[in-house]
């Protein structure tokens, strides 16, 4: 009966000390775990490749030719002559004469 | 009945019309990639073969050396001549190049290409290593010539590029202009400014203008007998390479116009 009576004292001791520790360990898990997960988010933010931002100046105080649509042409078609000035490939080599081995002889050295 | 003859002739004429519009600049150079991978293949097998004959000098290592002998110079006129026709091609879909220029430059590759089919059925009947080892030294002396025509169709490619983009950006310019002409009229906005800019962004396109004038130079000077080709072609190159430089800062400085004029004074 005595036996008994020690096995529940010690059993519910033993299952609050060890459900306590538990529920504890776990809210640490959560709330490490969560941080971790927003340090994993903001790593990747800082990993993601840099894509410069497209410049785009404004203008603060704007001219009566700001929104003129031929400026606006002209400068569209300055912006895409750039581009393609910065595209062009001014070595072509891969048009280069080719390489060949012209020395066809046969005369044995002596 | 009649008009079955006319069918078929329609039909071919459509399919020729088809292949000639698909064969591009692209599958040109695919085409000579192609035999020029062919042609090395040709080489080595040559080489061996060779190796072969001067070692045991038989009638059959001397048969085998004539037959890879006149397979690797079949391959190295092919090589040639579909090199030529991919630079032809490019030159074609290059704008930028004069009428006159481009007209003469395909009169030269057409002699080439010609020269080379010639040479390719002297090929087929020559009778032994001898012969062919002559043709061989015929297409050797032969390809100074052609080199020195391939490096400068190249640099009227490069140059081509250069006179597109120039032209492009004068016409801005004279746009810009009539624009600044309305400006002053109403007079609204300064343009003094942007007028002294536009006449320092047109010095920069004289100065690619010259730069380029200057390369052209350097390849017109080629000679079949030069030694290094390829090092005049590189100077020209870095000459088309300057020319393209101060395209690009002329380029900003419009740019940088075009802002100033959307700015109010």
């Amino acid at each position: 009966m005595i036996k008994i009576k020690i096995g529940k004292k010690f059993l519910i001791l033993f299952s609050s000390i060890f459900g306590g520790t538990l529920i504890a360990l776990l809210a640490i898990a959560i709330i490490f775990g969560f941080r971790q997960t927003q340090v994993d988010l903001l790593k990747k933010e800082i990993e993601k490749p840099v894509t410069p931002p497209e410049v785009t100046q404004e203008i603060s105080n704007p001219s009566p030719y700001a929104h003129d649509p031929i400026i606006l042409k002209i400068e569209e078609e300055i912006k895409e002559i750039d581009k393609k000035l910065q595209e062009t490939d001014l070595k072509e080599a891969s048009l280069n004469p080719p390489l060949l081995e012209m020395d066809i002889e046969f005369k044995i050295e002596e | 009945m009649k008009k079955l003859p006319v069918f078929i002739l329609f039909l071919l004429l459509s399919v020729s019309f088809t292949y000639a519009q698909e064969f591009n600049f692209q599958k040109a150079h695919e085409d000579y990639l192609f035999n020029f991978n062919k042609y090395r293949q040709s080489y080595s097998e040559y080489l061996t073969a060779r190796e072969a004959y001067l070692s045991y000098n038989t009638l059959t290592s001397k048969n085998n050396a004539q037959e890879k002998t006149l397979k690797l110079l079949q391959d190295e006129n092919e090589v040639i001549r579909t090199y030529l026709t991919a630079l032809r091609l490019k030159l074609a879909e290059t704008t930028g190049i004069s009428n006159y220029e481009e007209n003469v430059i395909y009169l030269k590759l057409d002699k080439e290409v010609s020269w080379y089919l010639n040479q390719r059925d002297k090929l087929m009947v020559a009778i032994n290593l001898e012969d062919l080892v002559a043709l061989s030294k015929e297409s050797k002396e032969n390809y100074q010539a052609t080199d020195v025509l391939s490096y400068q169709a190249l640099g009227s490619v490069l140059a081509g590029k250069e006179i597109n983009f120039r032209n492009r950006l004068n016409e801005q310019i004279i746009l810009i202009k009539e624009k600044l002409g309305e400006i002053r009229q109403k007079g609204d906005k300064q343009t003094v400014k942007v007028e002294r800019w536009l006449l320092e962004t047109e010095n920069l396109l004289i100065k690619s203008q010259e730069k380029e004038f200057e390369a052209q130079q350097k390849l017109a000077q080629l000679k079949t007998n030069d030694r290094y080709k390829n090092k005049t072609y590189n100077e020209a190159q870095y000459l088309f390479e300057q020319s393209h430089q101060y395209l690009k800062e002329a380029t900003n400085q419009l740019q940088e116009i075009i802002r100033e004029i959307k700015t109010n004074d």
